[in-house]
């Protein structure tokens, strides 16, 4: 009988900064999962996917636009029902137990932007299928019109989680349009074209041409990138203060 | 659990909250064994002195040590009375992910009742019922030293004698120090107990 002669493979155990770096992923996702069922169960969130639908039914109905109003409905619903619930975890101290207790400040980051992210994705998928529905089957319609959306949702979001961070407000992503909205006022005050400030958001697009996405795309890249940044500090330093209850002491 | 021994140690410490000292030169060494307390009424200092022991804030003056070596940070617990899970949390979803943190005694019987529901959320809980599922999160997470400030604050009778068993489990192999206004349980007498008064400087 043949014996094989070649030395027996040695198993090596895995290296720890990879196993750490898999451990750390790890209790991100769990986080995450938690985070995004959570978010996808709220009202708030089934308000937001009504309110697109009416929106771009209403759209369709009246042949309001190139869009059917698909923008527009995606924008209110965005709006509407998007918080990272920085400011609500906050208020209930549910940071500093995940923060001091469960997770590294990293991880508690990467979970939370990975489920506002989650969200958006989801939303876009909602919108997706509606468009298509109200399309009679249009999947180019309603492919290129979504990805934009969401890429725009996507550069907005570290605002968004600085405005929850900073003001506590119920409606996050609204304050964030307001404020981006009197921004351009000003610049336009200002006498800068308002076309320019729309180019330096990468919100200069044309129709059906993924080409015209690609500055978008930077931007939501870059808006993910700022999110984990500012979402991970907030944390780090809401862990070193811990909590001082009213009265007690 | 490190490999080095658990171990806390205050010297010469000085505690302030505002203008008010709440300890000055103040020792202590605490180590596995028993449980340290510190007891009084609400306005004594316990919530600035647990924090100050825990490496959360730095002390007016004097130093904390942890560990053999001593030296912060220390891997530590840390509860409090105001931590809360977000409302619409499923109590079947919080208790999937704290097993899915790998956390090293999710195993050891815990201090959650049975849940009837398994979709009952975070807010269809009593106050006790939610800060028994953070507690039983808080201390499975194996760290060597566990603060924890008002750990029997709405607990049931039924709870807080789990959690007493709990904390004489884990004061076996860790530092542990509960700041309370509440009696403390017999069986976790022993220990060094601070008792700090409100108005006192």
């Amino acid at each position: 009988m043949a014996m094989d002669a070649s030395p027996s493979p040695s198993i090596r155990p895995p290296h720890p900064t990879a196993s750490a770096l898999a451990g750390a992923l790890s209790r991100s996702w769990a986080f995450a999962r938690i985070e995004t069922a959570r978010a996808l169960r709220a009202r708030v969130t089934l308000l937001g996917a009504g309110v697109f639908t009416l929106a771009h039914a209403v759209g369709r109905w009246q042949d309001a636009g190139s869009d059917g109003l698909f923008v527009l409905g995606y924008i209110a619903a965005w709006a509407l029902a998007f918080g990272p619930g920085l400011s609500a975890d906050r208020s209930l101290s549910f940071d500093r137990l995940l923060v001091l207790d469960l997770l590294s400040p990293l991880e508690y980051s990467v979970g939370k932007t990975a489920a506002m992210v989650a969200w958006i994705a989801s939303l876009a998928a909602f919108a997706w299928t509606v468009a298509v529905l109200f399309s009679g089957g249009d999947v180019r319609f309603a492919s290129w019109y979504t990805a934009m959306a969401a890429l725009v949702a996507l550069v907005l979001i570290a605002a968004v989680a600085a405005v929850d961070l900073l003001m506590g407000t119920r409606l996050p992503a609204a304050a964030t349009l307001l404020l981006l909205m009197v921004v351009f006022v000003v610049l336009a005050a200002l006498g800068m074209e308002g076309t320019a400030a729309f180019v330096r958001l990468g919100l200069v697009v044309t129709p059906y041409s993924y080409a015209s996405l690609g500055p978008l795309l930077l931007r939501a890249c870059v808006g993910v990138a700022l999110t984990l940044v500012l979402v991970g500090m907030a944390a780090a330093a809401r862990g070193w203060r811990a909590p001082r209850t009213k009265g007690a002491a | 659990m490190s490999a080095t021994c658990p171990r806390l140690r205050a010297e010469a410490l000085t505690v302030r909250r505002g203008r008010r000292v709440i300890v000055e030169g103040f020792d202590l060494d605490h180590g596995p064994g028993s449980v340290a307390w510190l007891v009084g009424e609400n306005g004594g200092g316990k919530t600035t002195l647990l924090r100050v022991l825990a490496g959360l804030e730095p002390p007016a003056a004097g130093a904390v040590r942890h560990g053999a070596g001593g030296g912060p940070p220390p891997r530590r617990s840390y509860y409090h009375p105001d931590m809360r899970l977000p409302p619409g949390t499923r109590v079947s979803e919080w208790q999937a992910m704290v097993a899915r943190l790998g956390l090293p005694e999710r195993e050891v019987p815990g201090l959650t009742p049975p849940f009837a529901k398994p979709a009952v959320t975070a807010e269809q809980l009593s106050t006790g019922e939610e800060k028994r599922l953070i507690l039983d999160a808080v201390l499975s997470n194996g760290r060597d030293h566990v603060f924890l400030d008002e750990p029997f604050e709405h607990l049931s009778p039924e709870g807080k004698a789990l959690l007493a068993d709990r904390l004489g489990r884990l004061a076996r192999t860790r530092v542990v120090v509960v700041a309370t206004n509440q009696a403390v349980p017999e069986e976790l007498m022993g220990g060094p107990v601070v008792r700090l008064v409100p108005g006192e400087g």
